[in-house]
């Protein structure tokens, strides 16, 4: 099993690991999930996704290559700016959401470690002009901050005006002597901030991170989750669990309609003009729901749709949850029926984003 | 004991700024403050100013040696300019809640929703500016303005103008 | 499916579409309703609105419908859904003042 530089550091925090594709990822510290949900939502939290798959993809035809694989535009894709998209497979589902950054003569793409191989795959399968694509996962740590507070870190590690960083736009700086990215990217709806450091220099940039800023706590993955879901941020382990598409799933905000090719176009436009057979909304219940008990969702007795991601939010005071609704009942403000292993539960059809991160109102100085 | 009256503070509407006034209500200076004088001011809400337009205008001097004509753009600033004097005069009245180095906050212009030009505009004419502030969401201001020489109204349009420091 | 659930549906899916079309059409954006996504965030990572573009679908928004939209509200501008829901909230508050 593959350990992230930052495991030690970890560890010492109480981490509990759980292999993930052959990492040992730290799913929670000492302090545990709710705690940490605090951190992220009120102050700084930090966790490691060193095991964040990252493809060096360089030479002539590289943003070519990359503006015909992805849904989002590349093309168009300014320097020191990221794209937050998604690779579909021919037949228009999803194969990852994946980050795919401009740096100057090269580009970087970022995805989850569960599914490089398939990113890999559909890239090579594309690339018919000897781009070089080069897996560069374990050369570099993924450092990543977030929370209202979490400017104050990247403002004090590297000597840049943070206000100019703005969402989805990266620096390159240098951090524990090591020349690092910096982007601000975040999928908690908070302040979020990633630094890519080279793994040798990578301890010591969180020991100098944890030093000059003692209010940013460790924390795990696993809660990743729930903050995902209270600002409807896509979940690709959850929210697709039968391969539903993207557009059911409420993600054409990541697709560039306008491009007149890339893998799964045909399918997914086809399907936006013959309308959708079932749609994913937002729902809530006020009672506390465990993992795996929530399924069928219904209206009087008929079965019209499914559950997919839900937890009990702290912040919302309910459950909240993902829902795949057929047709028409893909509507906020609909008052149905869940089933539990214990009987029929209400729930309601909501409008999502759940909360409004506490960063919207966060100056920055 | 005396009664107590309550004193009627009416908003000032027919307000008159010098040009010194608005020059300390702003971060303008010459050669580019294009508003003379503020002859009508509620503080927020709206204003009427006044450009002199002069044959020996700097500004007009290259636009056009043969024929000098004042720039649309330079109309949209002095509108602009306006409307941040009819903010900065709000301003002025509010407590100080927090010293800002004593920098004043810049308006800056954010978006031109729509202008039209109706007449041209040479020496000799006296604009008359109107500012009406309208919507506001967080920073940004949206703002109706006009500009007339006598009765003709000469250009009018929607900025949209950001508050930033 | 009630015929109190049905007219829901019905009001939703016209006042989502209108916004949609107020948002396509102020915006100038080339993009279709059904391209659109009703429940991403309004600002940030989703529909990325800067607050020019917020400012110029709330003046669309309250000259289609003839109303005054609550600026400081946040929570209103999460989505387009959440300003469906306010839209439907108005109405209704409307509808009892009869």
């Amino acid at each position: 099993m593959f350990k992230s530089p930052l495991h030690d550091i970890f560890s010492a925090a109480g981490a509990v690991f759980e292999e993930r594709a052959g990492y040992a990822v730290a799913q929670h510290t000492a302090a545990g999930i709710d705690a940490e949900a605090e951190m992220i939502r009120g102050s700084i939290g930090i966790w490691d996704h060193s095991d964040l798959g990252k493809l060096r993809i360089t030479g002539h035809g590289a943003r070519e290559l990359l503006d015909r694989t992805v849904t989002g535009d590349i093309d168009g894709l300014p320097e020191n700016s990221i794209r937050y998209t998604l690779i579909l497979n021919e037949s228009g589902h999803i194969v990852s959401d994946v980050q795919v950054y401009n740096n100057f003569d090269e580009f970087l793409l970022t995805c989850t470690a569960l599914k490089k191989d398939e990113v890999l795959a559909a890239l090579n399968a594309a690339n018919s002009e000897g781009v070089t694509i080069e897996d560069v996962t374990s050369k570099y740590a993924a450092i990543c901050i977030e929370g209202p507070e979490a400017w104050r870190i990247p403002s004090a590690l590297a000597d840049l005006d943070i206000r100019s960083l703005r969402l989805l736009t990266f620096e390159q700086v240098t951090v524990a002597g090591a020349p690092s990215l910096l982007s601000r990217i975040g999928y908690c709806g908070e302040y979020g901030y990633v630094l890519l450091i080279p793994v040798d220099s990578a301890a010591e940039a969180l020991r100098q991170i944890l030093e000059q800023t003692p209010q940013a706590k460790l924390c795990g993955r696993a809660i990743q989750d729930l903050l995902r879901l209270e600002v409807r941020s896509f979940n690709l382990m959850k929210d697709v669990p039968k391969g539903e598409s993207p557009l059911q799933a409420g993600l054409h905000w990541m697709i560039n309609f306008q491009k007149p090719e890339f893998p799964g176009r045909d399918a997914i436009v086809a399907e936006k003009d013959n309308g959708l057979a079932r749609k994913l909304v937002a729902f809530e219940c006020s009672a506390p729901v465990r993992q795996n008990h929530l399924d069928v969702v219904r209206d009087e007795g008929d079965p019209i749709g499914y559950i997919v991601n839900y937890d009990w939010s702290e912040r919302r005071g309910k459950t909240i949850g993902l829902a795949y609704l057929n047709d028409p009942y893909g509507w906020p403000g609909l008052d149905l029926l869940a089933e539990t292993p214990g009987g029929l539960i209400p729930i309601r059809t909501v409008s999502a984003p759940f909360i409004q991160a506490a960063s919207n109102r966060v100056q920055v100085s | 004991m005396p009664s107590a009256a309550p004193s009627a503070r009416a908003v000032p509407a027919k307000q008159t700024l010098s040009h010194r006034e608005i020059a300390e209500l702003m971060p303008h200076s010459v050669p580019f403050l294009l508003v003379d004088r503020v002859i009508e001011l509620e503080p927020g809400r709206r204003g009427k100013g006044i450009k002199n337009i002069t044959v020996d205008d700097p500004l007009l001097l290259g636009h056009f040696p043969e024929q000098p004509v004042m720039p649309g753009v330079l109309i949209v600033e002095a509108c602009g300019q306006l409307a941040a004097v009819v903010c900065a005069a709000e301003r002025a009245h509010q407590p100080k809640l927090e010293s800002s180095g004593g920098r004043r906050p810049l308006e800056i212009l954010a978006m031109i929703e729509r202008f039209k030009f109706l007449r041209i505009v040479t020496p000799g004419d006296q604009l008359i500016l109107e500012a009406v502030i309208g919507k506001q969401f967080q920073n940004m201001t949206r703002i109706e303005v006009s500009a007339r020489v006598g009765r003709n109204l000469i250009a009018e349009g929607t900025l949209l103008a950001t508050r930033g420091s | 499916m009630t015929s109190q659930m049905k007219l829901a549906i019905e009001r939703r899916s016209e006042l989502t579409a209108k916004v949609k079309n107020i948002l396509i059409d102020r915006l100038s954006l080339k993009a279709e309703p059904n391209e659109i996504t009703e429940d991403a965030p309004l600002f940030g990572m989703g529909l990325a609105l800067d607050s020019i573009d917020a400012l110029v679908l709330i003046v669309g928004i309250e000259d289609e419908f003839d109303i005054s939209l609550n600026t400081t509200d946040h929570q209103i501008y999460r989505s387009i859904n959440t300003l469906v829901d306010h839209l439907i909230g108005t109405e209704a508050a409307k509808a009892t003042h009869v």
